[in-house]
């Protein structure tokens, strides 16, 4: 089957052209071994089945992150037929930077020229017809979120991959003494060095570029071979000397000049008007009045959240107890292996449907919508200088505030966020938050029996050693990319239709993820309970609950569990100590310490499964086990200090 | 001078990228390099980030980054 990629730069609308065609049955891959996510689809051109390949948008082709290197690769070991360039012709002398790089990998190529309609707004008139000749390569100009021109892009692709010859691009020379450096450095190698890359077909001519450009996995690969290296270094030395910067730039300037100039010759560019949107920005990123209306958008963004979520919660969770819970088991009885096994069933169920998803869905479309009018990015432009004190950027603010909800959505929100680094970080600290459930714990227990004093005191501490362990564990995880860099594309109205599937999507990861975990984990409390496993579990834990904490022993039992359902922790704890009435049988202390325990103890398993999916395990066994590490210490610190 | 230092509504030509190679190719992929001309629009307050026109396109860059990248006036 033919395969075709789409590459493109962030913003580009790369996944809208690709949703145009692939829609809702479009489905995300993990590159082998990597959590660096694409989507996959097949999609019937002119009658032929092809496979289309959404690969990760990123600015260059460098290895200087992982979505970069495996979007890279993934061409490299020439698993494509043909690539699909999606340019932003708004921004083309840049965009045209990341083309002349796909150039180098040797695949044919379209070009799809998107945002035709706002580069003319821009004052932008490109001659597509020259400066296809010039790239050697078709180019069919778009306006992808109108759907105009996307199924030209495919068609020719197609046409392409069936014959290559029909795009040969034409790679340009960098300036002599840049040349002349390549030319000695490609002297300079055995001739082993392409074969050093089994599965990929480079030639040493891209090989030798990399090594200019610092770029760490083919470096890695070479660096044993003494005498080149050696040799190379030479060659190296010379041209920063000359130039008067690291070879890096002096490639990165190159690539410039060359995409320059491609612009200059074909591109006309005619003074426009100043738009509104221009006028929006200087008023959303003023120096002082951006700050409030950041604050105010938040604010905004979390009221219709909790709104929607609350105002849902509530009948969703009565009429399903009411009406298809308490018949369900009253009919197959409430001790019965069955009746226990549909309870659990339908509790999961139940659970997802109003706890869950009354506040994933107004997340998801309150998200998107920030993401697609391109708000997001300036907020996060505003929030970066607060969000810096504890190593995170700006965009961390919507994850965080929106743990105080559910850890899931937060979760999947960190997905705004390149870096890996960040997200997991955030992910962590997220897992710090006081979610709805473990709300449901400290008003419960602390709040109703100690006064709300108590219980706001848990929520400082809450905030205190998140501020702590974020300072910490960002000093220990050196950041890849230096801080905030973020381009802030134009501001705009969002296209429904584009809009509408990305909400679909990732909704239907929540839906084939977290809610089935929800579940399981709902029936699997419901067998414990039928078969007795409490007291097995209360010993277990006894070291750490009466011996360590000092709480009861059959606190041990809503402890484990609570990773299940960490919003059953309090009626567990009723259930288990016999009464409903806590004042009567726990002191304020072990009130307390049991709350601090379950509000910084393992997450519940759904967003510990959230967090396998979108981090991989290595991140959330981490991240457990320093909820863990650090719920054990404070709560013996409170047993012993209050 | 730093363009951390830089007035608003001036135009720059970037002189020096000091910092290490995350830096340069981070900032170079989005077309901030040495020799391009660039127009500070914006800068937050409450040392906040800063905001650049580079070619046309809008790039947030924090002030920690602003410092490593030295800048000419440019008529």
């Amino acid at each position: 089957m033919i395969r075709i990629a789409l590459a493109g730069q962030p913003n580009s609308g790369k996944s809208t052209v690709f949703n145009q065609v692939a829609g809702y049955r479009s489905i995300t891959s993990n590159f082998p071994g990597k959590t660096v996510t694409y989507f996959i689809s097949k999609v019937s051109i002119e009658g032929e089945v092809v496979e289309v390949v959404d690969l990760p948008g990123t600015y260059s082709l460098t290895s200087s992150d992982e979505a970069e290197l495996e979007a890279r690769n993934y061409i490299l070991r020439g698993e494509a037929d043909v690539i699909i360039n999606v340019v932003d012709a708004t921004v083309l002398s840049r965009s045209l930077e990341f083309t002349l790089q796909l150039m180098q990998l040797g695949k044919p190529i379209v070009i799809c020229l998107n945002m035709m309609d706002e580069a003319e707004h821009k004052g932008l008139q490109i001659q597509v017809d020259k400066l296809s000749e010039k790239l050697g390569i078709p180019i069919i100009p778009t306006v992808a979120s109108r759907g105009i021109g996307v199924s030209k892009v495919f068609s020719t692709a197609l046409k392409v991959a069936k014959n290559p010859s029909v795009s040969k691009p034409v790679l340009p020379f960098f300036s002599s003494d840049v040349e002349e450096a390549i030319s000695s450095i490609i002297e300079a190698m055995p001739e082993d060095f392409p074969q050093k890359f089994k599965d990929m077909k480079i030639d040493k001519r891209f090989l030798a570029i990399k090594l200019l450009e610092q770029d760490e996995f083919f470096w890695n690969k070479i660096r044993d071979n003494r005498d080149f290296i050696k040799r190379f270094k030479l060659i190296q030395s010379n041209i920063e000397a000359d130039r008067g910067m690291p070879s890096d730039l002096v490639i990165a300037s190159e690539r410039h000049a060359i995409s320059m100039a491609w612009f200059e010759e074909t591109v006309t560019v005619v003074p426009a008007e100043i738009g509104l949107a221009h006028k929006m920005d200087d008023l959303l990123m003023h120096p002082y009045l951006g700050y409030l209306i950041a604050a105010g958008a938040l604010y905004l963004f979390f009221k219709f959240v909790f709104t929607f979520g609350s105002a849902l919660q509530e009948p969703l969770l009565t009429g399903f107890n009411r009406y298809i819970i308490e018949p369900s088991v009253a009919y197959l009885g409430k001790n019965t292996l069955t009746g226990k096994l549909v309870n659990g069933l339908l509790q999961g169920i139940a659970g997802g449907l109003t706890v869950n998803l009354p506040y994933v869905l107004p997340l998801l479309i309150g998200l998107a919508f920030l993401e697609d009018t391109g708000y997001l990015p300036r907020a996060a432009f505003m929030l970066d200088t607060f969000m810096h004190r504890m190593g995170l950027h700006g965009k961390a603010v919507f994850p965080m505030l929106l743990g105080y909800g559910c850890s899931v959505p937060a979760i999947m929100a960190t997905r705004i966020m390149e870096s890996k680094r960040d997200r997991a970080i955030t992910s962590s600290l997220v897992l710090l938050i006081p979610c709805s459930g473990r709300t449901i714990v400290i008003l419960g227990l602390v709040g109703y029996y100690m006064g709300m004093n108590a219980a706001f005191s848990i929520y400082l501490l809450d905030l205190l050693i998140i501020a702590i362990v974020g300072f910490i564990i960002s000093h220990l995880k050196p950041e890849v990319t230096p801080g905030m860099i973020l381009e802030i594309p134009e501001l705009r109205w969002p296209v429904p239709k584009i809009m509408l599937l990305k909400i679909w999507l990732r909704l239907k990861e929540f839906l084939i993820v977290a809610w089935p975990l929800l579940i399981i984990s709902s029936v699997i409390l419901s067998l414990m309970d039928f078969y007795g496993f409490n007291d097995v579990f209360n010993s277990v834990m006894a070291p750490l609950t009466s011996v360590l904490l000092g709480l009861p022993i059959s606190a041990g039992t809503p402890l484990i569990l609570s990773i299940l359902r960490k919003e059953l922790a309090l009626i567990m704890l009723s259930e288990a100590l016999g009464t409903w009435n806590l004042s009567d049988v726990l002191t304020e202390t072990q009130m307390f310490t049991f709350a601090v325990f379950t509000t910084f103890f393992i997450p519940c398993f759904t967003s510990m499964g959230m967090i396998v999916k979108e981090l991989g395990w290595k991140t959330a066994v981490k991240s457990a086990f320093l909820t863990l590490i650090i719920a054990v210490i404070l709560a013996t610190l409170t047993r012993l200090l209050i | 001078m730093r363009l951390s230092e830089a007035r608003i509504g001036s135009v720059y030509l970037i002189i020096e990228i000091k910092g290490d190679i995350k830096v340069r190719q981070h900032l170079s992929k989005l077309g901030v390099l040495p020799g391009v001309k660039v127009k500070l629009e914006n800068k937050a307050a409450l040392g906040g980030a800063l905001l650049l026109n580079v070619e046309g396109k809008k790039v947030g860059i924090e002030r920690r980054i602003a410092d490593k990248i030295l800048v000419g006036t440019h008529e």
